[in-house]
């Protein structure tokens, strides 16, 4: 910039004083091939005066090709019809043409005049015409050390502009330019107004509609420093940088102020007093270090009473795609961030009564406050987390409260717990890592304890089971969005034990959640089950096996169920009638009907052996039992007098049908979809 | 009479003990076509009014070729081959077994569902050339600014949510056919599908440029 300003200044001190000097009645007509100087060359210059008598001259300058600084501007040329030299060496032309060529603005053409009073000097600028559109007017007038000025832009066309570096866009920009110029220092004051400005980039991934805004900034120059402050409102229209979305209007305009500084030979620059502020969405100031490769540190904090627009226009964007993409956000939040070699150094953030809970009703979180801080290196500080209550789907949790530390790529929670369906979940050690990859996984030991059945069937919709689970969960992990278990899951239910191994849950808040298990039944007594179910009334014990169960969508996808009476089963083997029904059509599509038999007299009988094997592909299930005679299975198999064996025939039958069969059986309560 | 048979018996024993069986799992190619273009047919009956007005020219089932199907090979030495045809001369159903394609799981129709609704809200986006279908079975941006700024952010969700469903779908029909190993096919041949079923005016990305049916 000082090189550009001093070569403008070197050829017009150089013009004025070649006019001044050959101001005999003589003309003068130079031809220079190339003049070079600090910041500065120009090629094939001629400068041609003429005398015409009574003081007054004709001048034609050109200059091919002249180079100031970056900036090169080619086919200039002035002529002045009626230059003025005095005796005293003065010089003035109130009008004369010019025009050249510059890559931005393409053709420029317009008059100038200027008249010399030694040692001062006036230059106006009555019109120059941009080929890319706008007009140009000022004036400017100094000495030899300073000059000071305005220029004023006109109906610039953002169209004509934004096409030289291949975007889009319509609509005028207008402003001013006050300018102070000294060799050691310049200033330019520029003011600059839009209205309905529309812009895009090739791509719409920067793209500006119906903008209005106003930009003041002040521009200072010293020799090796360059320093600016400004500052921007946009107060109409909408903008779109990749991927956010803003919208501004007058009652909620967007402000961005702050003071630049730096050195343009070594691309350097220090941003200070950084203000951004849009009521209803946040307001946040920062400041930070700059240079041409992005920025070497920074530190930006900021806080919002609007954490609902602030999730929607800052947050959401970036989360489409992951279970948080659609959230219903209320509360407050302050943040911190530093950033340090174009990578986060520290990031911290102070919650304040936050509510949030997913649009698909998976989960939801109440009360959440707190302090979370991570440090990229060095020992992280203790944050401190919690919430009144939450739930993920219909199984509500507890209140929660955290003691946690983030720092590099891991995050370690100390021992908690939650409450949970009446009992708890109690988490040992607790290990995040992934931070820096984006790619979370987390491993974990917890317990559960007194977490009640009948809870859980009622959060799940399912028939009310008695009893408690107490667990241990050794491996809790997940990575890649799958949540395994590691070891088995014990519940103590019906008198027995379901042990569930091989857990694994896929996509857990995603549109299909996919659960997969292996469950073995011991020893469950078919007295509480069938009470429970109003499944007829059983006693007797049941085990198994339930293998490669699979759910989708929390609806059974496939399982290889193997459930029978055990050997040496000291429980009484007993049946009812309507338990012999309800096992008849389920095997065979309709019920064994004893209640118009001679049978009927029997309220129950004694049976041997239960067995049942129902494997489900597909759309097909396949059905088994203890071998039976000519080629059918036993599903109960009877003992003593009278004696009542339920025997299967159909080995296939389509999984619709068979949900059919049960939907006629009926469960207390429960509706079998 | 008795050594003459085991004299003549030799060869083909050593022949048949010697050889390494083929087993060939063919995928459905046929099948999973006609199950995949139930299936799109249904998804776009939600975007369109009037589905059998705007839908184009149907295309011509393509063939069954031979190159849609996976071959699961033990590559069988050269003396094996003889045997293993001798074996699929003998057992020729064991080849020729062709499973259908079954879509009628609650998952597949959960995510069936999902994707219907949500193709009135992605309709508008395909006529105006602002999406398209691509290669991989999926929806991909073509030209975000035939999108007004404010929408910009929705539809990039809608395809988001879209693309999780399909890749959902084609996961879940594999593997209620009890085999996840056919992703690939089933995605490739719904691929197809999308781009034969689509309305005319819709985009679609194939071999390295967007077409518009």
């Amino acid at each position: 910039m000082l090189n550009l300003q001093q070569s403008v200044l070197a050829i017009w001190l150089w013009v004025t004083l070649a006019a001044g000097a050959v101001w005999a009645d003589a003309g003068l007509d130079l031809n220079i091939r190339k003049l070079a100087g600090d910041g500065f060359d120009a090629q094939g210059l001629r400068l041609a005066l003429q005398h015409l008598g009574e003081g007054e001259s004709v001048l034609e300058l050109a200059i091919r090709r002249l180079r100031l600084g970056d900036w090169v501007l080619t086919d200039l040329h002035l002529n002045c019809e009626a230059l003025q030299l005095f005796d005293n060496g003065d010089h003035a032309c109130p009008a004369a043409r010019v025009g050249g060529h510059d890559p931005l603005a393409g053709g420029v053409s317009g008059r100038v005049g200027w008249r010399s009073d030694r040692p001062r000097w006036k230059l106006s600028v009555d019109e120059l015409r941009l080929e890319r559109g706008g007009r140009l007017k000022g004036r400017l007038s100094g000495d030899a050390g300073s000059a000071a000025g305005y220029l004023v832009l006109r109906t610039f066309p953002v169209k004509n502009w934004l096409a030289a570096i291949g975007w889009s866009g319509a609509g005028q920009l207008g402003g001013r330019v006050d300018l102070k110029l000294a060799p050691t220092s310049q200033q330019a004051e520029v003011v600059l107004d839009g209205a309905r400005l529309d812009f895009s980039d090739p791509e719409g991934l920067r793209a500006g509609e119906a903008l209005a805004g106003h930009l003041a900034a002040t521009i200072r120059h010293r020799p090796g420093e360059l320093q600016g402050q400004g500052r921007l409102t946009l107060n109409g229209g909408h903008l779109y940088v990749d991927p956010i979305y803003l919208s501004f209007d007058a009652a909620h305009p967007l402000k961005l102020s702050g003071r630049v500084a730096g050195n343009p030979a070594r691309k350097s620059w220090r941003v200070e007093a950084l203000q951004l502020e849009q009521p209803g969405l946040l307001s946040a100031g920062g400041e930070g270090d700059f240079t041409a490769v992005g920025a070497q540190s920074f530190k930006l904090d900021g806080r919002t009473d609007h954490l609902d627009s602030f999730y929607r226009v800052l947050l959401q964007p970036w989360l489409i795609g992951t279970a948080a993409d659609d959230l219903e956000v209320a509360g407050g939040a302050r943040f911190h961030i530093e950033i340090a070699d174009g990578r986060p150094r520290a990031l911290a953030l102070n919650l304040t009564d936050v509510k949030a809970e997913d649009g698909a009703g998976r989960f939801g979180v109440q009360g959440l406050a707190g302090r979370l801080g991570w440090r990229r290196e060095g020992a992280a500080g203790v944050s401190r987390l919690g919430w009144h209550e939450a739930h993920l789907y219909r199984i509500g949790l507890g209140s929660l409260a955290l003691t946690l530390e983030a720092a590099g790529n891991a995050l370690r929670i100390h021992p908690f717990e939650l409450k949970l369906l009446e009992g708890r979940l109690a988490f040992g050690a607790f290990h995040l890592s992934g931070l820096l990859e984006g790619a979370l996984r987390w491993h974990a030991g917890a317990r559960l304890e007194g977490v009640r059945l009948e809870a859980l069937s009622q959060a799940l919709g399912w028939p009310p089971l008695p009893g408690r689970l107490d667990a241990d969960l050794p491996g809790l992990a997940y990575a890649d969005d799958r949540l395994t278990l590691e070891g088995e899951l014990v519940i103590e239910v019906f008198g027995g034990r379901v042990r569930i191994r091989h857990l694994v849950i896929e996509s857990l808040l995603g549109v299909a959640p996919v659960l997969e298990a292996d469950l073995t039944l011991e020893n469950l007594d078919l007295a509480q089950i069938s009470q429970a179910f109003s499944f007829g009334r059983i006693s007797g014990s049941l085990a198994g096996e339930i293998r490669h169960l699979r759910l989708v969508g929390w609806a059974l996808a496939g399982f290889e169920a193997d459930l029978h009476s055990p050997a040496d089963d000291p429980r009484p083997h007993r049946i009812s009638q309507k338990a012999i029904d309800d096992l008849t059509r389920l095997g065979n599509g309709v019920a064994a009907g004893l209640s118009g038999t001679f049978l009927s007299v029997f309220k129950q009988f004694a049976y041997d052996r239960l067995a049942l094997r129902v494997r489900l592909q597909g759309d097909r299930a396949w059905l088994d039992g203890a071998p039976g005679p000519k080629g059918g299975y036993y599903i109960v198999r009877g003992a003593g007098l009278p004696r009542v064996d339920v025997i299967g025939r159909n080995h296939e039958v389509a999984w619709k049908e068979l949900l059919g069969r049960l939907r006629h059986i009926r469960f207390k309560g429960v509706v079998v979809k | 009479m008795k050594s003459s048979l085991g004299r003549m018996s030799w060869p083909l024993l050593v022949v048949l003990l010697s050889a390494c069986v083929t087993i060939n799992i063919y995928f459905p190619a046929a099948a999973a076509e006609e199950a995949a273009r139930v299936i799109v047919r249904d998804v776009l009956k939600g975007a369109e009014q009037a589905p059998t007005e705007q839908k184009g020219e149907q295309p011509a089932p393509e063939s069954k070729s031979q190159g849609d199907d996976r071959q699961s090979a033990l590559a069988p030495p050269a003396a094996a081959l003889i045997a293993a045809r001798l074996l699929e001369w003998l057992v020729p159903e064991a080849r020729a077994g062709q499973a259908d394609i079954n879509i009628d799981t609650p998952a597949i129709a959960r995510l069936r569902a999902s994707m219907q609704r949500r193709q009135r809200l992605l309709a508008p986006w395909y006529r105006s050339g602002a999406i398209g279908f691509n290669e991989k079975g999926l929806v991909q941006i073509r030209d975000l600014k035939k999108v007004p700024l404010k929408d910009r952010n929705r539809l990039r969700k809608l395809v988001a949510d879209e693309n999780r469903d399909r890749n959902a779908l084609y996961r879940e029909i594999a593997r209620a056919n009890g085999h996840p190993e056919w992703e690939p096919e089933i995605r490739a041949t719904f691929a197809r599908i999308w781009i034969e079923e689509a309305p005319r005016g819709y985009w679609y990305h194939k071999n390295g440029a967007w077409h518009r049916k």
